[in-house]
């Protein structure tokens, strides 16, 4: 594990949730967005395994959860668990440049969707639970496959993820 | 070899994710279990707010030089005419001085009390959700501010006083706001002229309208499109007298004993920049 790629690729994460909540928002307000973070830890977990997977997810999840009104956690255990899933396609699948984002990022949102429904229901009180699979998480499954391959070629261009475990 | 390797860092892997799993169920646990606990959300809340308000305001800088040639001009054309408004309003003015010394001496032998004007504390929007699934605001006030829990968030609109939602989390500098639109948002309500009480709450999306239930159903026939609905004061958080909305729709099933109206809201979310925060006594509705 490269410690110091990690640390960056966790900035990255930690920046891409504030500026979509922040600036992404300012200008395009009460649109769905695509979940840059989501789509950041495909990429990241992919090229370097469950370990940084759930590392960089953990580190997404916290940031998100500390300015959502979701309950500390919740974005947390979510992300963490995505992380270390999508861990497991290293080495076993490869992204050709368009299709193969568009699916992963389709998958990993209805995954995403699932687990939602799943620490809502364990965790919080009936009433508390969110309303995960509405028309705007179809729209957001739709947003994340579309953006998928963007991002994954910006990821590619910035080389975050060339490194092998000696640091090289 | 290589498969004793790979074996071991599997190990090492399983071993921090079931670390990381045990972190989050803690910390949620300790979300909806410990309220007048310090709570780690909010330290990390003040953290994260400040980058927040970094991006926003740089955001907001470069977007202000690019537009102000123009806004110079549309400035210096309104500039003129509030010289010429404010002539006019000069002696208006002096009327009013005298209309309110002479409201007050009446008052005084009434024996009526002085309006409880209510302190407001400006704020402007930082960020919002960065996920959709919930639906939050976070504003550039905090405790040190005067902010606490539950404190009414409102805006002006078009020349109303319009509720926006409430205060849920203070940080230091920052506090999360649950808008009216969200599904666990209820405010005691009722219409402004015809005087039927019900509960608003939201409907989940800031584009869709929100909702007015339990209103009696006597004023089916009553209550018309562009009714004004406002927060009754009822026991509530919410001081009387803030518009919701208006009246869209009214809905009326056979079975049901009352009526669910449907509300357009005052404030529009979508140009939503700047909103005050409440600081009323909680005395005041009581």
């Amino acid at each position: 594990m490269n410690k110091r790629k990690l640390i960056i690729i966790i900035l990255v994460l930690a920046a891409a949730t504030v500026i979509e909540s922040t600036v992404v928002r300012m200008y395009f307000k009460d649109i769905i967005m695509p979940d840059l973070a989501l789509l950041i830890i495909i990429f990241y977990a992919n090229s370097r395994g469950a370990m940084e997977g759930q590392l960089s997810g953990f580190a997404a999840g916290l940031t998100e959860d500390f300015i959502s009104l979701s309950p500390l956690g919740f974005n947390c255990i979510i992300k963490t668990v995505m992380g270390y899933l999508l861990g497991f396609t290293r080495n076993k699948v490869y992204f050709d440049p368009i299709l193969f984002p568009v699916v992963i990022a389709a998958v990993a949102t209805l995954l995403k969707g699932f687990l939602a429904v799943l620490t809502g229901s364990i965790f919080l009180e009936s009433g508390e639970a969110p309303l995960v699979f509405t028309s705007r998480f179809a729209v957001e499954v739709l947003l994340n496959s579309f953006t998928a391959p963007f991002i994954f070629a910006l990821m590619k261009l910035f080389k975050l993820y060339r490194i092998d475990d000696r640091g090289i | 070899m290589l498969d004793l390797r790979e074996k071991g860092r599997a190990k090492k892997n399983t071993i921090v994710f079931v670390l990381l799993l045990l972190i989050n169920t803690v910390l949620l646990i300790t979300d909806s279990r410990s309220k007048d606990a310090l709570k780690p959300s909010e330290i990390g809340l003040s953290i994260v707010s400040v980058f927040q308000k970094s991006f926003t305001y740089t955001a907001g800088f470069f977007s202000g030089t690019v537009n102000s040639i123009s806004e110079l001009k549309r400035v210096k054309s309104e500039y003129n005419k509030l010289i010429e408004k404010i002539a006019a309003y000069e002696s208006l003015e002096k009327n009013f001085r005298e209309i309110e010394r002479e409201n007050g001496e009446l008052k005084k032998q009434l024996g009526f009390m002085q309006n409880t004007e209510i302190e407001k504390i400006p704020a402007v929007i930082i960020g919002s959700d960065p996920g959709n699934i919930f639906n939050t605001l976070i504003i550039d006030k905090g405790t040190k501010d005067g902010i606490v829990k539950d404190m009414p968030v409102v805006a002006f609109y078009e020349g109303f006083q319009g509720l926006v939602g409430r205060v849920v989390e203070t940080g230091y500098s920052s506090s999360k706001v649950l808008p009216l639109y969200d599904k666990s948002f209820y405010a005691a309500s009722r219409l402004q002229n015809l005087r039927y009480e019900g509960l608003v709450n939201g409907s989940g999306n800031s584009k869709t309208r929100i909702f007015m239930s339990y209103v009696n159903k006597s004023g089916k026939e009553r209550i018309s499109y562009g009714d004004i609905v406002i927060t009754s004061g009822m026991k509530s958080v919410y001081p009387k007298g803030i518009y919701i909305g208006r009246v869209r729709s009214i809905s009326a099933r056979e079975y049901e004993t009352s009526l669910q109206l449907e509300i357009e809201p005052t404030v529009d979310f979508s140009r939503l920049e700047y909103v005050f925060i409440l600081k009323q006594d909680k005395k005041y509705n009581e």
